[in-house]
């Protein structure tokens, strides 16, 4: 019974809550002429990195300016727009790390055992990755993008499991008023020979990777009020695994083995108001080797909320059932809900931020309880400021409150404009149970599309390895 | 300022509301809003349980899911909780 308050207590909330977003939209409508100021622009780019460009505008803007300056859209730079007019954008970075600490420990190659009394001669080695993005346009509805990364370090690297990976993704995208269409092609491919075989809880052999190919199809249509989604995804895992013979356990048989998986997933959205939908959700995966252990179907529903208020505030909300039919998940998670909000805040002193909460509870039959899967809090705060009349530094701070998978942390950032076109990142992370990090970037712009950079990284995780690592980079958009 | 009021308040609620068990087997999943695709969870899994979504976010599929928490510790956006 009191958890059927606390659940009607939550709807009341959030409809309090858009019930006061109307309200605003309409006081927010009558200060549409007052001065704004557009602070930066953070043109983020694929493979997680950020380059930052300096972008500021001081003034009286029209509704027209006011749109196209909207912060809440990611502004690429005006070299780049006149880039697109031959309809093709490359992005390119290449980065050359080095090793300037020992491994406390590292993995046999073949039986995937820890040693960890040892300390492996890991100084001095190297490491490099090659990131390339190419999209193009071949006609007004049809566009590509080719994604590329080469990955190779000499030392068995924390964050990957291999040595040598290449990654490529192929997309062809078809974009009209009402339909969306996407068809990807994915390879990952680990080298053979350089590959740690990985010791699994659970699992009597070792394995390793080999290559994994995914083929995707996702299709968007609108059909007015109501639309749909409907994503497929089939994949091919190859792998190796290792089995020790019985009489002797320091020899071991190799295996060559392949694993298929069907993905679907399928929604239709039927918008009852403005900003606000409602959607019915069926995502089915297909074990397709023999066995079929890893099959799994939700089915479910829920709502979205999603209102840009102005152009500094937004507020997102999302309400979610599923019932969840698989053997390999516990019963007590058949019935999930999921509960996501988002508010997002910018000021005209320079500072933004946003909190973010979601919430994954589950409902046993049997016992007839609730059970949390995961709480996400996170906030983050930003201060954009102005050195040498260029607004183009910031400080951003953010923690995250993950108590249930060991998440929990804070982070600090700091990108300094310097001199003469040079900037300075520094970033700290602190994880309770995982990590911390330390890192500082110097990264000179020939350009506000190419720039040269040098950082060093400093990361212990606790109780496995302490690594420091020396990078040197460029980044070309051309 | 009523509103951020409202939003604490339901935080709050939702916070009460951890006083429930946790389920017995953890789960990871990704923040989509924090996601920036940069593919480097599905690089560490070691299970190949993690794939691009519709969007182009990380998905975790739960069934080969061993729960190592490799991901949580390499995800750039801290977008897996």
């Amino acid at each position: 019974m009191k958890k059927i308050l606390i659940l009607l207590l939550i709807l009341f909330s959030i409809s309090q809550v858009f019930s006061d977003e109307e309200h605003n939209n309409k006081s927010n409508a009558k200060s549409k002429n007052k001065y704004y100021k557009i602070a930066r622009s953070l043109y983020r780019k694929p493979f997680g990195e950020t380059l930052c460009i300096p972008f500021i505008w001081l003034g009286n803007l029209t509704d027209d300016e006011k749109d196209k300056f909207d912060p809440s859209n990611e502004q690429e730079p005006k070299d780049l727009d006149q880039q697109r007019r031959f309809n093709l954008t490359n992005w390119s970075q290449i980065s050359l790390n080095y090793f300037t600490t020992n491994a406390k420990h590292d993995i046999n190659m073949v039986t995937g055992a820890s040693q960890e009394a040892e300390s492996i001669n890991t100084k001095g080695k190297f490491g490099l990755k090659y990131q390339h993005e190419l999209t193009g346009k071949i006609s007004e509805e049809f566009s590509y993008d080719v994604k590329e990364e080469i990955f190779y370090s000499e030392k068995s690297h924390e964050r990957r499991n291999s040595f040598l990976t290449n990654n490529l993704k192929l997309s062809l995208f078809y974009k009209q008023e009402t339909t969306y269409l996407r068809l990807q092609f994915n390879n990952r491919y680990y080298n053979p020979d350089e590959t740690n075989f990985l010791n699994l809880p659970g699992v009597v052999y070792n394995t390793q990777q080999q290559m994994t190919s995914s083929a995707i199809l996702h299709l968007k249509q609108d059909f007015g009020k109501l639309s749909l989604n409907v994503y497929s995804n089939l994949r091919d895992l190859e792998y190796r695994y290792v089995v020790p013979l019985e009489e002797n356990n320091d020899e071991y048989e190799v295996h060559q083995a392949s694993d298929y998986d069907s993905y679907t997933d399928a929604k239709l959205f039927f918008k009852i108001a403005d900003h606000m939908k409602v959607f019915g959700r069926m995502y089915y995966k297909d074990d397709l080797n023999e066995l079929s252990l890893f099959d799994q179907m939700n089915l479910g529903g829920g709502f979205e909320y999603d209102n840009k208020i102005d152009l500094f505030s937004s507020i997102k909300a999302k309400v979610q059932y599923y019932n969840n039919i698989s053997d390999k998940i516990n019963n007590e998670q058949d019935h999930n809900f999921v509960t996501q909000l988002r508010y997002s805040r910018r000021f005209r002193n320079g500072i933004s931020g946003f909190v973010s909460y979601i919430n994954r509870s589950c409902y046993d039959n049997e016992t007839s309880q609730i059970y949390r899967v995961s709480n996400m809090l996170r906030i983050h705060a930003m201060y954009s400021y102005s050195i040498e009349n260029l607004n183009n530094s910031y400080l951003l701070s953010g923690i995250k409150y993950n108590p249930e998978n060991e998440g929990t942390l804070g982070f600090i950032e700091q990108n300094q404009y310097l001199f003469k076109d040079i900037y300075s990142t520094v970033n700290i992370k602190y994880s309770f149970d995982l990590f911390t990090s330390y890192s500082l970037k110097i990264e000179y712009f020939l350009n506000s599309l190419q720039s040269f950079w040098i950082k060093n990284e400093y990361t212990d995780f606790y109780n496995i390895q302490k690594q420091n690592l020396i990078y040197f980079g460029s980044t070309f958009i051309f | 300022m009523k509103k951020i009021g409202i939003i604490l308040i339901l935080i709050i609620i939702l916070m009460v509301y951890i006083g429930c068990d946790k389920v017995s087997n953890p789960e990871y999943n990704v923040d989509k809003s924090a996601c920036n695709s940069c593919g480097a969870c599905i690089g560490i899994c070691p299970k190949d349980a993690i794939e691009i979504g519709e969007d182009g976010k990380a998905i975790i599929d739960q069934t080969k899911c061993n729960q190592c928490g490799k991901c949580i510790a390499i995800c750039p956006e801290d977008a897996i909780y």
